[in-house]
C-alpha cells in the first residue's frame, strides 16, 4: 500500500493529519529539525503523539536532519535513545553524523535519508543503503527517469514529493538564508531569500522563486514506478490545508489503486487543491525541466484563503454542533466534507446559539454554534465555501 | 597544501596542485576540461579534476566510461554526489559537498568508510575547524579563497526571467538582494544555475591556526583585478591588506541556531 505521508508542526496538526487519512507525519522535535519556526514537539508532545499514531495503526517519522555543528552533537545521542525508547517509527537524517550515532547505538528506528541530500540517482540511493537507510526521500529535481531508473536498481524504499513549497536551489545546498540575513538554512532557521527580490540593473524586480509543486496528475504514474511514499510539504500550515490536501491525495491514491480513478474525479481534487493553496503550482521537474511557467514572479503577495468555515465538533438529531473558523450567513450555500465523508453542499437555513438564541450571521472566530443539516455529519467534519463555485 | 581550481586553460601559469572542473560534469567556473585535455595535460603534469554537479540518470551512463578512463590518470576526484564514490577508486576521492561537513563526527563517518579526504564547510567559525582538525585523522580541505557558492539549482534562472520580462541577457550578472544590500553574482549555464557572493570570501589570516588543513583557492568568478591579486597573495596571511575580503563567518557564530529556539 502506497503511503500518503502529512507533516505536522504540533500535536493539533498530527491528529487532523492522521484523521484525515494520513498514514503516517513526519514531525521536528525542538532540536534538530529543519523547520524551527514549527511550533514543534516537546517529548511529552512526541510521546503522546506515537500513542495516538500507533493506536490507529499509524506512523510517526522524527526529523533530526540538520547538518549539526560540532556543538550541536553534545545532547544528539540522549535525543535518539529517547525517540527510540518512545518508539518514534523513523529518524529523517541528513547528516551521516547522526546516521553513525543511531548504528553505533543499535536503536530501532528505521533510518530514512532527508531530501536535504538531494539524492537524484541510483548510485546515491545505493550508498545510503549501504549506511543502513531502509528509504531515501528523492531530491525535487528527479525526473520520472529518474525514479523509475532508482526503482528498477536499488531495494531502498522511495519516497517523493507530491504536494508543496520548492526550494529553488537543490535542498541542502544554499546558504543564502545564512549570507543575506545570518540565518542557517541547514539548521533550521531558512529565511527563505529565494522569495526575496532583487536588484538588477538598477531595478528591483528580479526574482527566482519557484512555483509549489502539486503531482496530483501524477499520481498513477508514481504508484506504477512503485514509489512507496507521497509526501505532502507544509510542517506551518494550517489545519484546514493539512486536512484538505491530504483527504484530496488519500482520495487520488484509493481510486487509483480500486481503478476507479476517473478524470472528472481528479479534476475535484485539483478544484480542492487549489482552492486551498495560496500560491500557482506545477508538477515541476517530474515530466520536464521547469522554465518561465514554472517560476513565481509575483512577490509575496500570496492569497489568504477564507474557504474554511467551521468545524463540527458533535451531531444531534439533524443538527451540527460547530466552531467557527470564518464569517458565514444563513441562506449561504455551505459544504461539509470529512475523513469518511464525500464533499456534500446545501443551503444553510437555520443558526443558534448553544442556548437557542436564533443567529442570522457567523462572525466571530471560534464561536460555538448549532446549525441545522440535511444529512449526517460527524466530529471532526469540516464546513467549507463548496468547492465547484 | 595549495590546490587552485584553475579558471583558464594556460595551465604553465599554476605551481601549485591544480584542479580542474570536468566538462559537462561541473557547474559554476569560468573554464571547463574535456577527457582528452586532461588526458594530455595528465601526461606532463599531476592532475585534480572537480565533478561538481548532481548526477542524474543519463549523467551516470555518459559519466561511467569517462570516470573508467580517468581513474588511471587523475590523482584526486573532488566530488559533490555521493554516488560517484561507487565509481571513483575510493583512495581518490575528495567528498566536495558544498556547506555539508559541518562537524567532526561526520568528517569520521566518512573516514571509518574509506572516504578519507573530506572538504569541510567554509562558513565555519575558525574555533569549529579547529576543533574538527583536533578530532579527525581524516585529511582536510577547505575553500581559503573563492567567490563563495552560494546556492546551486537545476533551475534556469536568468533565462526564465528574460522569458518572463520579454528581455535578452547575459547569463553572467551581479545582483544585489533589495534589504540587506548583499551583492551577488548569478550565473546561468547549460545544466542549472548558481548564485555567489560577489565579496572574496578569504581565510588567509588564519593560515597560521589551521596547520595540516589543505587549502583551496577557486580562481572562477572574479574579475580581472581581484584575479590577478589573488594570484599573486593567496598563500599570504595579509590578502585583505590588497583586496576587500568577506571573513564574517570565520570569527561569527551564525545567530540563528537551533539551540536558541528552544
Amino acid at each position: 500500500m502506497i503511503e500518503v505521508l502529512s507533516p505536522a508542526g504540533d500535536k493539533e496538526r498530527l491528529k487532523w493529519a492522521l484523521i484525515y487519512g494520513a498514514d503516517a507525519v513526519y514531525i521536528g522535535g525542538y532540536n534538530y529539525s529543519l523547520r524551527a519556526n514549527a511550533n514543534n514537539f516537546s517529548i511529552d508532545d512526541i510521546k503522546e503523539s506515537v500513542s495516538f499514531a500507533h493506536s490507529l495503526n499509524k506512523k510517526v517519522y522524527v526529523t533530526v536532519n540538520i547538518l549539526f555543528h560540532n556543538e550541536d552533537l553534545e545532547e544528539l545521542d540522549d535525543y535518539l535513545k529517547t525517540l527510540s525508547e518512545i518508539g518514534v517509527d523513523a529518524f529523517i537524517v541528513s547528516d551521516l553524523a547522526v546516521i553513525s550515532r543511531i548504528k553505533e547505538l543499535n536503536l530501532k528506528p528505521e533510518i530514512h535519508i532527508s531530501t536535504q541530500e538531494s539524492s537524484t540517482n541510483k548510485e546515491t540511493v545505493k550508498f545510503w543503503e549501504k549506511m543502513g537507510a531502509t528509504r531515501v526521500v528523492l531530491g525535487r529535481e528527479c525526473s520520472k527517469e529518474d525514479m523509475i531508473d532508482i526503482k528498477e536498481n536499488t531495494t531502498a524504499e522511495l519516497e517523493v514529493f507530491i504536494h508543496g513549497a520548492m526550494c529553488t536551489s537543490y535542498s541542502g545546498r544554499c546558504v543564502l538564508s545564512n549570507y543575506v540575513t545570518y540565518r542557517d538554512s541547514n539548521r533550521g532557521g531558512c529565511s527563505q531569500v529565494c522569495r526575496f527580490s532583487f536588484e538588477m540593473d538598477g531595478k528591483g524586480d528580479f526574482q527566482i522563486a519557484s512555483k509549489d509543486l502539486s503531482m496530483i496528475d501524477y499520481i498513477p504514474e508514481l504508484v506504477s514506478i512503485g514509489v512507496s511514499s507521497l509526501k505532502i510539504e507544509g510542517r506551518m500550515r494550517s489545519i484546514y490545508y493539512i486536512a484538505t490536501v491530504v483527504n484530496a491525495y488519500k482520495n487520488v491514491v484509493k481510486a487509483c489503486l480500486d481503478n476507479t480513478l476517473t478524470n472528472e474525479k481528479l479534476e475535484y481534487y485539483k478544484k480542492v487543491l487549489n482552492r486551498v493553496s495560496n500560491r500557482e503550482n506545477a508538477p515541476q521537474f517530474f515530466n520536464k525541466l521547469p522554465a518561465v511557467n514554472e517560476q513565481y514572479y509575483t512577490g509575496r503577495n500570496e492569497v489568504s484563503n477564507q474557504d474554511f468555515l467551521a468545524v463540527v465538533d458533535d451531531y444531534k438529531d439533524g443538527y451540527a454542533y460547530i466552531s467557527q473558523r470564518n464569517n458565514f450567513k444563513v441562506g449561504d450555500e455551505i459544504e461539509v466534507f470529512g475523513p469518511n465523508l464525500e464533499a456534500k453542499s446545501f443551503v444553510l437555513e437555520e443558526m443558534k446559539e448553544l442556548d437557542g438564541t436564533i443567529r442570522e450571521v457567523a462572525n466571530h472566530p471560534e464561536e460555538k454554534l448549532i446549525i441545522k443539516v440535511p444529512f449526517k455529519v460527524s466530529k471532526y467534519d469540516m464546513i467549507r465555501i463548496p468547492i465547484q463555485k | 597544501m595549495f590546490y587552485v581550481i584553475v579558471n583558464n586553460k594556460s595551465i604553465d601559469l599554476y605551481e601549485e596542485e591544480i584542479i580542474l572542473p570536468l566538462k559537462d560534469y561541473s557547474i559554476g567556473f569560468d573554464t571547463y576540461f574535456s577527457l582528452e585535455e586532461i588526458k594530455e595535460i595528465s601526461s606532463k603534469r599531476k592532475v585534480n579534476i572537480i565533478i561538481n554537479r548532481f548526477m542524474h540518470k543519463n549523467d551516470l551512463i555518459s559519466i561511467k566510461p569517462i570516470i573508467d578512463e580517468l581513474n588511471s590518470i587523475v590523482n584526486l576526484f573532488f566530488i559533490e554526489d555521493l554516488g560517484l564514490t561507487n565509481y571513483v577508486n575510493k583512495d581518490k576521492i575528495v567528498l566536495f559537498q558544498s556547506h555539508i561537513a559541518n562537524n567532526y563526527n561526520a568528517v569520521n563517518a566518512f573516514y571509518n568508510i574509506g572516504i578519507k579526504n573530506i572538504v569541510i564547510n567554509n562558513d565555519l567559525t575558525i574555533e569549529e575547524i579547529k576543533e574538527i582538525r583536533k578530532n579527525t585523522k581524516a585529511n582536510l580541505f577547505i575553500i581559503s579563497t573563492s567567490k563563495t557558492n552560494l546556492m546551486y539549482s537545476r533551475r534556469k534562472l536568468l533565462s526564465s526571467y528574460y522569458d518572463h520580462t520579454n528581455t535578452n541577457g547575459e547569463m553572467i550578472r551581479n545582483i544585489k538582494e533589495m534589504i540587506s544590500k548583499k551583492p551577488l553574482i548569478i550565473k546561468e549555464e547549460d545544466k542549472g544555475t548558481v548564485i555567489f557572493n560577489d565579496k572574496i570570501t578569504s581565510l588567509n589570516k588564519y593560515f597560521n591556526e589551521l596547520e595540516g588543513i589543505n587549502f583551496i583557492v577557486n580562481l572562477s568568478n572574479m574579475n580581472n583585478e581581484e584575479r590577478e591579486i589573488v594570484m599573486k597573495h593567496y598563500k599570504d596571511v595579509d590578502l585583505c591588506n590588497y583586496i576587500d575580503i568577506d571573513d564574517y563567518f570565520f570569527n561569527n557564530k551564525i545567530i540563528y541556531k537551533v539551540g536558541e529556539r528552544k
